[in-house]
């Protein structure tokens, strides 16, 4: 999923480079509130922890593989400003250390992989808050959701930009329905392991999720 | 941890560049795979050049090139994603060896193969030669925003911490009759994600009280201060701004 450089024409880079600079400086003003003194050990395990699971990769349909996001888990967690600024370090520093994802290409990996799964997952999350049960349950449930629907989301990012953008000529239809296909897939392992991150987190420290969740919601 | 203590991609010994400081190793690996980046499409040939000073320089600082063949399997799914562009692409066909490719798709395959390889040679000299708290600091040097250093730093060691922890959970499921080798790992890896990010959350807020009492105030200590020797920008630092150059003159032939 780490896109690499010289896979997008120019403008699609800078304009991805631009916005991912404007929107994770913004983030970090906003964190700024977000994260109390207790937080910062939180905001510093997500992002290694997103770090590790991202080295996770499964095998999906066709001889792909795929692996893990963490957005949505870091939005729930850690509310979606936040959550945009420690996977912006992770894809950072993926690029740095192993050359995973290209250091030109660092932007469009921070749109597609830290901002839309980022914002997607917790405007879902919050959405379904307004209709589902209150539960511990019902929170990861609402979560593993969530999850579900942004990787997709930012599948289909992806598709847009490519067609639009990209190194070669490709009609959007068929590469839309393949990527969006291919990560419904990868969006139901994202989903059970947020499902379950979420639920580990509510039974052994509702205190963390309490502040995380109330602000995924404001 | 010990031994291999937060040096997840470290691998350069013997090599000239372990020496050289992290600030000049960032700069010059940022500047030639922008460079690589940017060769325009009408141009491919650039890319040889490219190829060539990236190679002729790794050769002169001894940084071993089947190591890097080794980590290149992280690049594999877009080079074999870009191989498949000639059959998808749309466009003028030509027929090579009884297929029937595009003709656009078969030169963007090229192109697009040829600087994934190149970029990631040179990003991953620089992974295996400095160790990650140094790229840290070679980023402060740099004059890199705190805020994302600081949680930059803290990702690393609370990376070290994740690894202890889920090392330890795994000797635990072995112990109690799990085998590794069966389907139910996947179910098991899937269940204990969630109790390996409570586990090191718990020993992530003890590292953090004890970083408190040791007069943590909110960010990394700055441990740069050393300056960076002029010499190191012109022994390697000079290879980046001969790949900017490349790029450059690539840009004046094609416009």
């Amino acid at each position: 999923m780490h896109v690499p450089d010289g896979f997008f024409e120019a403008p699609v880079t800078v304009g991805a480079a631009v916005t991912s600079v404007a929107v994770v400086s913004y983030a970090a003003r906003r964190s700024r509130d977000e994260l109390s003194d207790a937080a910062a050990p939180m905001a510093g395990l997500m992002s290694a922890f997103v770090f590790a699971v991202q080295m996770l990769n499964f095998p999906v349909a066709a001889g792909t593989s795929g692996h893990l996001m963490g957005a949505t888990l870091a939005a729930v967690l850690l509310g979606p400003w936040t959550a945009t600024l420690c996977i912006s370090v992770v894809l950072a520093m993926q690029a740095l250390l192993f050359a995973d994802g290209g250091l030109t290409a660092l932007g469009i990996n921070i749109v597609l992989m830290a901002i839309v799964p980022g914002f997607v997952g917790a405007a879902v999350f919050s959405l379904l808050g307004r209709c589902g049960r209150a539960t511990n349950r019902g929170r990861a449930a609402r979560a593993g959701v969530a999850a579900l629907v942004s990787v997709p989301a930012s599948a289909a990012v992806f598709a847009f930009l490519f067609a639009w953008g990209g190194a070669v000529e490709l009609s959007l239809a068929p590469l839309l329905s393949a990527m969006v296909s291919v990560h419904v897939l990868i969006g139901i392992g994202e989903g059970v392991i947020t499902a379950t991150t979420v639920a580990a987190v509510l039974a052994a420290r509702p205190d963390l999720m309490r502040a995380g969740a109330r602000r995924a919601l404001a | 941890m010990g031994a291999n203590h937060a040096s997840l991609g470290f691998d350069g010994a013997g090599s000239l560049l372990v020496d050289v400081a992290p600030a000049v190793k960032v700069a010059t690996a940022v500047a030639v795979v922008a460079s690589v980046a940017l060769v325009p499409a009408d141009a491919p040939w650039v890319l040889v050049f490219h190829g060539v000073v990236v190679l002729v320089g790794l050769r002169t600082a001894q940084v071993s090139l089947r190591s890097i063949g080794r980590r290149a399997r992280i690049v594999a799914p877009f080079v074999v994603g870009a191989a498949l562009l000639p059959f998808l692409a749309s466009g003028e066909r030509v027929d090579i060896v009884g297929l029937s490719v595009s003709r656009p798709g078969l030169a963007a395959a090229i192109v697009v193969i040829g600087k994934v390889l190149v970029g990631f040679t040179a990003g991953a000299a620089l992974v295996m030669t400095t160790e990650p708290v140094d790229i840290v600091r070679g980023l402060q040097q740099l004059r890199v925003p705190r805020t994302f250093t600081t949680i930059a730093g803290l990702m690393l060691r609370f990376a070290d911490v994740l690894r202890g922890e889920s090392s330890r959970m795994q000797i635990a499921r072995i112990a109690r009759g799990d085998d590794p080798r069966s389907i139910a790992q996947v179910r098991a890896t899937a269940r204990t994600a969630g109790v390996l990010f409570v586990r090191g959350y718990e020993r992530g807020e003890r590292v953090h009280q004890s970083m408190i009492a040791r007069g943590w105030s909110g960010a990394m200590p700055d441990t740069s201060k050393r300056s960076v020797p002029i010499e190191d920008w012109f022994r390697v630092g000079s290879w980046g701004a001969v790949a900017v150059f490349i790029t450059a003159f690539g840009w004046m032939t094609v416009g």
